[in-house]
């Protein structure tokens, strides 16, 4: 057990993004952007340094350095197609990279593909297989002749905040492609051709002057952006006519969100409250990491006949996910946007407000907090009876339909950035978060990815429409990383068998024993609630797949887990509402220390010292009967008597200084056990159920008579007699804390005594 | 009914023959039917600093900036702890203070408890009989705090703490502790507990011992010829 507690310590363990030169941990926006083509990319911070994730060789396993600038980077975007990266730098200055003899994989049909040349500087790793001299410890794996197809870009004149390429229709021919590029920063936004340098040069800056009228000529912390089916403007008198428009979505750093139509070029909705309450000063004012890393993301979300009717945009700023539905191809209004995110619990979420957010699915989301939690939500219905009724509606509009945490995380530094990797041939779903000191930290969310999965597959309304719907989602999410970080990409199978390898060898643990601790989550995988899977087992071992059993609902499960695997407890495969794996995990989280007294022994003690200081020692003697002993014995014997009194409140907890001691007992709480005062009633040989009704009777009256009474703690205070003013009579004096408030410690001194209470 | 009544903010207060019957506002009653949805313990969201006059008036009440985690007071001085956070992956608690002067509520310091060790809780706190305001953590290290004499900009002096004791490396044996009771002209008074026991027993009086402060210094490397 010991064991398998260290492997998972060691499997959190955080390592370097390689962005840091040296020992330095200042906290900085840290961001991944996924390329394409698979690899993902790290930056932030001071030095200029780009690092990417070597997944090529076993051995060196970790974020290297591929490229450096003079000037600290701040955004990157890539075109879908890959051919223009750019970047964004805190001077203001930007760099477009042109990559035109570049070809995708799947455009080239060919094996191998080849490294894309912004990251080319792996190859250099890859090529030192044969010699691996100290390059494990070296993160730099910068080539001198990095002479790459690029051009500068437009001067912001302020630092750059963030960069998006707006998705294209697939219908453009590559001859006609051009690359759009929204550029924000701390003087504002706008959009521009960067296709060449000379187009870049006559293109007009799109939606800037919008932006000022609906940003307040605000600065802009980020961007996000989706694809989303809206009734066409030009045939309105057809309600089925559709036309796909590009939405934008910007969030200033006054902490408003404006929604554009891109494809009409004009402001969709801007919001009239602020949905980030901390505003963002900026970079130039020193704002924090945090500030800095606040943007909204943008998940389209489709309907059961494939379009993308829904895009769901959330931002981060308060405790919980700030949620929209957008909608555009409603009759009645024009625009239609409702708010989604409800909880299932109202005190559920961070304890500080949301840094970053991830969406993984339509029924997953990844958050992480200031609080340096990081959390991991599911979509469910708070009630399952209604579950199938609902199935039908919209994403959210179900006020039944309800987020809960089933997973919590703790990293050491809180994440700016969330990247989810999935490996394509294990199954094996990680999330990567970037940590504001430059750290990495990965998260093994397997388990949740396929309960979410289930859970969306629970939703769907009919088995018919499930492949077709599986289909939808891979589409979705092949749309979304285009857009966003936000999804998972499945990587080619070579290298998610590398990135698998670098699970297993990496940092994150040396020995074999991982390998066993991998290989369950692998097995467990492949169960026929992910489709995927379901069809690689159908393959392996026909037997054990029913086809039925794909589209069954979730309370199958445990009987499908008998077969499959029997180190798996059935209990882990819940339903939709997950409360036992959530208990389960939730124990690895450490906890807040409890409240204490100094120099006091424990409640349960017969005998026990409440309190022992410069004054003397105070010892409780738990007698019968709630009459306990209270004994003070000064330090400074020679001249002061010990104190003995009789507490018959039950003080937990008591101190004592210059002018006297202060105790404090449990709050009062309502006793609902009858038995407790049955004794008396033995003489009168009635029956039991008598018995109740005369306890029940005494207790009601009791209750009434001591109906105003507050039940918090009581409070006592011994006084000394330290001068002839103090009244002898009236000199101790009692209260009791208002209804709930519990006394958590108590000290006096010199003229005044107080309490802490909660 | 012939008692003083007292008004203090929303609270009503009955003094009547030297004791205090508390009286609950509407408001307090809302509060409950608000926080006891659990039905199993009544908790107030509630994490205040209540003071009180040895004679039994109330004074102030204040709110404190985290869940409550002990207190110490000597003298005219108080010292609340309380949770700043959430504890780090590595069990680190962590922890802020305020310490203020009772004779007119002023907040002397605060600040975070930066003492801790690496995934060591706060286990003791007191005051010695020069008024420093002293810490031991899990890990059996004394901190004091102590001010650096320069003033931080806004007329408020910088404070700091500085471990004064290593207790670890005055136990005899890896289950042996020091159970501490107060500090006294530059002595940890305490208890030294043996056996793997954590607290003494009440039933006899213990016997106390008493470790002078020793700063960690580094040894130094010249020796004498």
């Amino acid at each position: 057990m010991e064991k398998k507690m260290s492997e998972g310590e060691e499997k959190n363990l955080p390592f370097s993004l390689g962005l840091e030169d040296g020992n330095e941990t200042e906290e900085q926006p840290r961001r991944f952007l996924r390329l394409p083509s698979g690899y993902i990319l790290a930056y932030g911070g001071e030095n200029g340094n780009v690092s990417c994730l070597q997944t090529s060789d076993p051995k060196n396993d970790k974020f290297v350095i591929v490229q450096r600038y003079e000037d600290a980077v701040r955004c990157i975007a890539v075109s879908e197609d890959e051919k223009r990266l750019a970047i964004g730098f805190d001077t203001g200055k930007t760099l477009i990279y042109c990559f035109d003899e570049f070809v995708q994989e799947n455009q080239s049909q060919s094996e191998k593909t080849d490294i894309h040349p912004y990251v080319q500087s792996l190859e250099k790793v890859q090529n030192k297989e044969e010699s691996p001299v100290d390059d494990f410890l070296s993160q730099d794996c910068i080539t001198d002749d990095n002479d790459l197809d690029s051009f500068a870009g437009p001067d912001l004149g302020a630092p750059a905040r963030d960069m998006l390429f707006i998705p294209q229709k697939d219908s453009a021919t590559p001859s006609s492609k051009t690359y759009m590029l929204a550029i924000a920063s701390e003087a504002g936004m706008f959009v521009m051709n960067v296709t060449t340098k000379d187009i870049m040069d006559k293109s007009d800056h799109l939606l800037e002057e919008e932006s000022r009228q609906a940003h307040d000529f605000c600065g802009i912390r980020g961007f996000s952006a989706g694809t989303i089916e809206a009734r066409s403007s030009k045939s309105s008198g057809s309600s089925n006519s559709t036309d796909e428009v590009v939405v934008l979505a910007s969030l200033a750093m006054d902490g408003r969100l404006c929604l554009w139509d891109f494809t009409n070029k004009k402001l969709l909705q801007r919001e009239d409250t602020i949905c980030v309450p901390k505003k963002d000063y900026g970079e130039i004012h020193d704002a924090d990491a945090y500030d800095r890393s606040c943007r909204p993301i943008a998940f389209s979300a489709n309907t059961h006949d494939g379009k993308k009717k829904e895009l769901i945009i959330s931002t981060p700023g308060k405790l919980i996910p700030c949620t929209r539905i957008l909608n555009l191809t409603t009759e009645d209004s024009e625009l239609k946007l409702s708010n989604g995110f409800k909880t299932k619990d109202p005190e559920m979420g961070h304890i500080q407000p949301v840094i970053s957010m991830i969406y993984c699915s339509e029924n997953m989301l990844v958050t992480s907090g200031r609080d340096g939690c990081v959390l991991v939500w599911h979509r469910c219905h708070f009630n399952a009876v209604t579950a199938k009724e609902s199935s039908t509606s919209s994403v959210d509009d179900n006020p039944d339909i309800v987020w809960d945490v089933v997973e919590k995380f703790k990293s050491e530094s809180p994440v700016t950035n969330l990247i989810v990797q999935q490996y394509q041939n294990t199954g094996k779903v990680s999330l990567f978060c970037a940590c504001a000191n430059g750290n990495l930290q990965i998260f093994d969310i397997t388990e949740q990815f396929q309960i979410s999965k289930s859970v969306g597959r629970k939703m769907n309304p009919t088995n018919k429409k499930l492949p077709e719907i599986e289909k939808n989602d891979e589409t979705n999410q092949n749309d979304n990383e285009k857009f966003s970080e936000s999804t998972i990409t499945p990587h080619s199978s070579e290298s998610s068998s590398k990135a698998t390898k670098i699970l297993k060898k990496g940092r994150f643990s040396a020995d074999s024993d991982e390998d066993d601790e991998i290989d369950v989550p692998l097995k467990k995988s492949k169960n026929v609630h992910f489709l995927e899977e379901a069809e690689e087992n159908n393959d392996e071992n026909p037997d054990d797949v029913d086809p039925e059993a794909a589209t069954s609902s979730i309370s199958r499960r445990p009987e499908e887990s008998d077969h499959s695997s029997d180190e798996e407890d059935a209990d882990s495969f819940v339903d939709h509402k997950f409360d036992m794996a959530k208990q389960a995990r939730l124990i690895d989280i450490t906890t807040p220390q409890p409240a204490f007294s100094p120099s006091s022994t424990p409640l349960d003690l017969e005998r026990r010292f409440l309190c022992w200081n410069h004054i003397g020692s105070v010892t409780l003697l738990q007698g019968d009967n709630n009459r306990n002993v209270v004994d003070i014995n000064f330090a400074d014997s020679a001249s002061r008597r010990p104190i003995s009194f009789t507490d018959n409140i039950n003080f937990i907890t008591g101190s004592v200084g210059e002018c006297g001691g202060i105790f404090a007992s449990d709050t009062k709480e309502d006793d609902d056990d009858l038995d407790e005062d049955i004794d008396g009633l033995e003489d009168f040989n009635m029956s039991e159920r008598t018995k109740q009704a005369v306890i029940r009777d005494r207790k009601k009256r009791a209750k009434a008579s001591q109906n105003l009474k507050p039940t918090g703690s009581s409070i006592f205070f011994y006084r000394f007699f330290t001068s002839n003013l103090v009244n002898r009579k009236n000199k101790d004096w009692h209260l009791v804390l208002p209804d709930g408030e519990r006394v958590l410690g108590t000290a006096c001194g010199d003229g005044w005594a107080a309490v802490v209470t909660r | 009914m012939d008692g003083l009544l007292l008004s203090l903010g929303e609270y009503v207060h009955l003094f009547h023959y030297g004791f205090f019957i508390h009286h609950m506002s509407p408001h307090e009653s809302y509060q409950l039917s608000l926080h006891s949805f659990d039905n199993t313990v009544l908790f107030s969201s509630r994490k205040f600093l209540r003071t009180f006059s040895p004679g039994g008036n109330q004074n102030q009440i204040i709110w404190l900036k985290g869940e409550p985690v002990t207190m110490v007071g000597r003298g005219g001085f108080l010292a609340v702890f309380y949770h700043e956070s959430s504890p780090l992956v590595n069990k680190t608690q962590q922890l802020g203070y305020t310490l203020w002067d009772m004779a007119d509520l002023r907040v002397v310091s605060r600040g975070s408890v930066s003492c801790l060790s690496r995934g060591s809780s706060l286990s003791w706190v007191g005051f010695s009989n020069d008024l420093s305001l002293m810490v031991m953590d899990s890990d059996g290290m004394l901190s004091m705090l102590f001010t650096t004499g320069q003033d931080n900009g806004d007329g408020n002096y910088i404070w700091e703490w500085t471990p004064v004791l290593d207790t670890i490396g005055l136990r005899k044996s890896s289950d042996d502790s020091h159970w501490p009771v107060t500090v006294h002209n530059g002595k940890l008074v305490c208890i030294p507990l043996k056996g793997g026991k954590s607290y003494p027993d009440a039933n006899r009086r213990p016997v106390t011992t008493m470790l002078g402060l020793r700063m960690p210094f580094a040894k130094s490397v010249v020796s004498k010829k």
